[in-house]
């Protein structure tokens, strides 16, 4: 470390929980911001990241533990310190790029015009081109980037943090970015960026600080990390006790028929940005695929597509061998599909309505009379089947995170669909539930059901899945059963980028 | 187990008393004769009872339309206008179907109302379920459209040549409901509530649609992925509701007025959100809240005629009321939401 004088910012045992949810966002860290230096934030996502850079900016205080800055703990004296960048668009979007830029409340009175000439010659100095006059809700996310990038100079801020930067840029765009970077740095101020993208960390920062579920677990220059031990300290060295890979238990899948989901071609971009690259992928009854990757790099997109709430640009989705573009969610569940959603509270089930009423879309209550009374005995005994700790007319919001999770497992496989779309089931489950989980879904294979099992969880990638398949940046690379890439590391790199570094 | 808990309502209801009580303290010269004529004096004759009671149908039947749409995650805000949709409707139908004995023309008359109502909701629904145009927003501009529209059809091609009023030929005899309590327009329609109100109540909670409606009411990202038919329940509940905020303008029409008379309405859509507030959004609720509803409108007006309480103030109260009304509710469901 070097000497004193030269940290710009200190945390000190910062702790971060959301009451609402639970969530530890932030456990215990300490670390150091040094002056004119590029520190690169690195982490899985849901690793905290995000909230991390909320705190140091200002935006949020934290619960425990104390950031110290220019030696003092003053949450205005952070904000007048840190320009932030956001990873999710934060402008106004009627306002325009201008109006966006000057918004803030440190200034009084103010000449529109003088203003437009300082912002113009903060845009002629780091050559960043963007019309002042665009409404912001017409820019694409690398304008927007560009936009709060231009903010931050403008208010000459000493401290720029940078949320994912390069998520929505082109291989070019990076490289003029990091080219920004490496010069505001000469010129002494200091830069945070976040990333996932080991490669491209490798190139520009001076130092690496990684985290993972809230923990930071290693903070050093670049020189003493190489990207193989950057990737294990992001995925994690634990293999989750209690598993053994369940897919090779058993004989060949026949893949001659077929295939109950296909995807050919498939393309979607977001705010002019490529999300997803020609994805091909056939998948037949009684295997399960998993596809492997991070939130951000398509899985969501992935996930969206197709339960049919977006529609891809270019391509098919082909079930059972026939077109069903335009994929809607009704027609999906139409063609008895299941889908176990990621986000369980929004999709997976309605959080203020009873636990009967969550299961009530199977419909299978038949019968005459009341409908409440056949409902209500239906799903008490359903319940008490898959050993649900809960009652019928339990609002869903009180149970468990697993026991909701069982629930929407338990309903989703109930009607034996040709075909089911698992997304993060794991997450937020303790072992045992994680295990049952697990062999549910694996029996539920034997029983001939194809599984598409999208999850950024690497144990569970690949104690489950027949074949494995990898997006990165938007495309697809399937992984060979081979000694060689059949394991954690080599998915993991694959995932992170490690592999271009 | 039922445990007693006092409803999210009545609290509200005593601050509305209190406050109501406390304004004609401050600005009646005889504030106990005030008192006396905005409460209890509801009572004192046939033609207030009647008239009161009237009204309390007409709310109960918009108020139930609110409370439908609300469970079905709709806001319809365009009450006004599909009364008043309704009521015009009942009137052309009278125009082109002059030579209906009663008991035939009646129900056609109010199927007219109700068909004019259903269909302007239906537009609203249609298109949320399309395009996921702001029920809350299209309900309420549709309405205040149309409303400007009706206002011209009366004062223009459908007004009577020998009123000074801004109004449409009378009904003939034959179209109109007969009173039961004369002088006051409380009519038979007050079976309507007694039949609908019930059934609703019924559909709601003993159907699978009624639950299925709800469920998209209460999360329609869930009922989207779980395979729930969402363009339908995003469309009829607010259909329907328009058709009841249709009925009640047509009842107005051949019970109340026996005339398009221009700004018929007289506040029955917006009063039915208020009813169907207090109601807490239930079924059940919504007789006792028309009735709370119908009583104060109607003390008003009788304490405007009879007191020194000037038509301002009346009005002025009945706007505090509505305004406690809808905030108070609101934030204790809130609260109790958390």
């Amino acid at each position: 470390m070097s000497d004193n004088s030269k940290i710009v910012l200190e945390l000190k045992n910062v702790t971060q929980i959301f009451a609402e949810s639970g969530v530890r966002a932030c456990h215990d860290i300490s670390m150091q911001v040094q002056g004119s230096e590029i520190l690169a934030v690195m982490g899985e996502n849901g690793a905290g990241k995000s909230t991390l850079m909320f705190l140091i900016s200002g935006f949020m205080e934290p619960g425990r533990g104390e950031i110290l800055c220019r030696g003092g703990k003053n949450p205005a004296d952070l904000r007048a310190l840190v320009g932030m960048v956001h990873q999710k668009p934060l402008l106004a979007g009627d306002l325009s790029v201008l109006e966006n830029i000057i918004l803030g409340p440190e200034k009084g009175l103010f000449r529109k015009d003088v203003l437009k000439e300082e912002i113009a010659a903060v845009q002629e100095r780091y050559n960043l081109p963007l019309d002042l006059h665009l409404k912001a809700k017409q820019l694409t996310a690398p304008q927007i980037q560009r936009c709060e990038l231009i903010r931050a100079l403008w208010k000459n801020k000493e401290l720029l943090i940078l949320d994912e930067p390069t998520a929505s840029l082109s291989t070019t765009q990076s490289e003029e970015l990091f080219e920004l970077l490496l010069r505001l740095k000469g010129e002494g101020k200091t830069v945070i960026f976040i990333s996932h993208k080991i490669h491209e960390v490798m190139k520009v920062a001076d130092r690496i600080a990684v985290i993972r579920r809230g923990e930071l677990q290693g903070i050093d220059a670049k020189g003493n990390l190489s990207p193989r031990e950057i990737s294990r300290l992001m995925i994690g060295e634990d293999t989750l006790p209690g598993e053994e890979p369940a897919a090779e238990k058993r004989g060949e899948i026949d893949r001659t028929g077929v295939p109950v989901l296909e995807l050919s071609n498939l393309g979607y971009s977001e705010t002019g940005t490529r999300r997803l690259d020609s994805i091909n992928l056939s998948l037949y009854p009684g295997e399960i695929l998993g596809m492997g990757g991070i939130r951000e790099n398509g899985l969501t997109h992935v996930e969206d597509i197709l339960c049919g709430l977006e529609q891809p640009d270019t391509g098919f989705i082909l079930l059972n061998g026939k077109n069903r573009m335009p994929l809607t969610p009704l027609k999906l569940r139409r063609s008895g599909i299941s889908y176990i959603p990621a986000d369980r509270l929004k999709r997976g089930a309605a959080p203020e309505s009873t636990l009967a009423e969550n299961l009530s879309v199977l419909k299978r209550q038949a019968g005459f009379g009341s409908y409440r009374k056949r409902l209500f005995s239906w799903a008490g005994q359903f319940i008490s089947d898959h050993a649900i700790k809960g009652e019928a007319k339990q609002k869903v919001k009180t149970l468990s995170g697993g026991n909701i999770q069982k629930m929407i497992v338990a309903r989703e496989l109930e009607n034996n669909p040709p075909l089911l779309i698992v997304s993060e089931p794991s997450w937020g489950l303790d072992f045992k539930s994680r295990d049952r989980l697990h062999s549910q879904l694996v029996q539920a294979r034997e029983e001939g059901i194809a599984i598409l099992l999208l999850t950024t969880d690497l144990d569970e990638l690949l104690s489950l899945s027949d074949r494995i398949c990898v997006l990165t940046e938007g495309r697809l690379t399937e992984i060979e059963r081979t000694e060689e890439q059949w394991n954690r590391y080599y998915i993991g790199e694959k995932m992170t980028g490690a592999d271009r570094a | 187990m039922k445990k007693f808990r006092i409803p999210a309502a009545l609290p509200v209801l005593a601050l509305c008393l209190g406050v109501s009580a406390l304004i004609i303290f401050l600005f009646s010269s005889a504030p106990g004769e005030t008192l006396y004529y905005f409460f209890p004096a509801v009572l004192s004759n046939r033609l207030y009872t009647g008239e009161m009671l009237n009204t309390m149908v007409l709310l109960s039947l918009t108020g139930l339309g609110i409370v439908l749409s609300f469970r079905a995650g709709s806001f319809n805000l365009g009450g006004e206008g599909q009364v008043y949709t309704g009521a015009i409707c009942a009137v052309l139908a009278a125009r082109l179907l002059p030579d209906l004995p009663g008991a035939l023309g009646i129900p056609v008359l109010l199927a007219a109302g109700v068909l004019g109502g259903a269909l302007l909701a239906f537009i609203s629904g249609i298109l949320k379920a399309l395009w996921n145009v702001d029920d809350l927003i299209s309900t309420f501009l549709l309405s205040s459209g149309v409303s400007k529209v009706i206002d011209y059809l009366i004062s223009g091609p459908l007004s009577d040549p020998d009123s000074y009023l801004m109004t449409t030929v009378p009904l003939p005899e034959k179209y109109r409901l007969a009173s039961l309590m004369i002088p006051s327009p409380f009519n038979i329609s007050f079976i309507l509530p007694l039949l609908l109100l019930p059934l609703f109540h019924w559909f709601l909670n003993h159907t699978r649609q009624g639950y299925e409606l709800q469920i998209t009411g209460s999360s329609s990202s869930f009922a989207r992925h779980s395979g729930l038919n969402t363009g339908i329940y995003q469309t009829l509940p607010l259909t329907v509701s328009g058709a009841l905020h249709g009925l009640a303008g047509a009842l107005v029409l051949t019970g109340t007025y026996f005339a398009g008379i221009q700004g018929l309405t007289s506040g029955l859509g917006w009063n039915g959100i208020a009813v169907a507030l207090i109601a807490g959004n239930k079924v059940p609720g919504l007789l006792p809240a028309a009735l709370f509803f119908a009583w104060i409108t109607q003390g008003s007006r009788i304490a405007v005629l009879h007191s020194d309480l000037s038509l301002e103030l009346g009005a002025i109260i009945q706007g505090v009321l509505f305004l406690l009304i809808s905030s108070a509710v609101l934030r204790i469901k809130i609260r109790r939401g958390r």
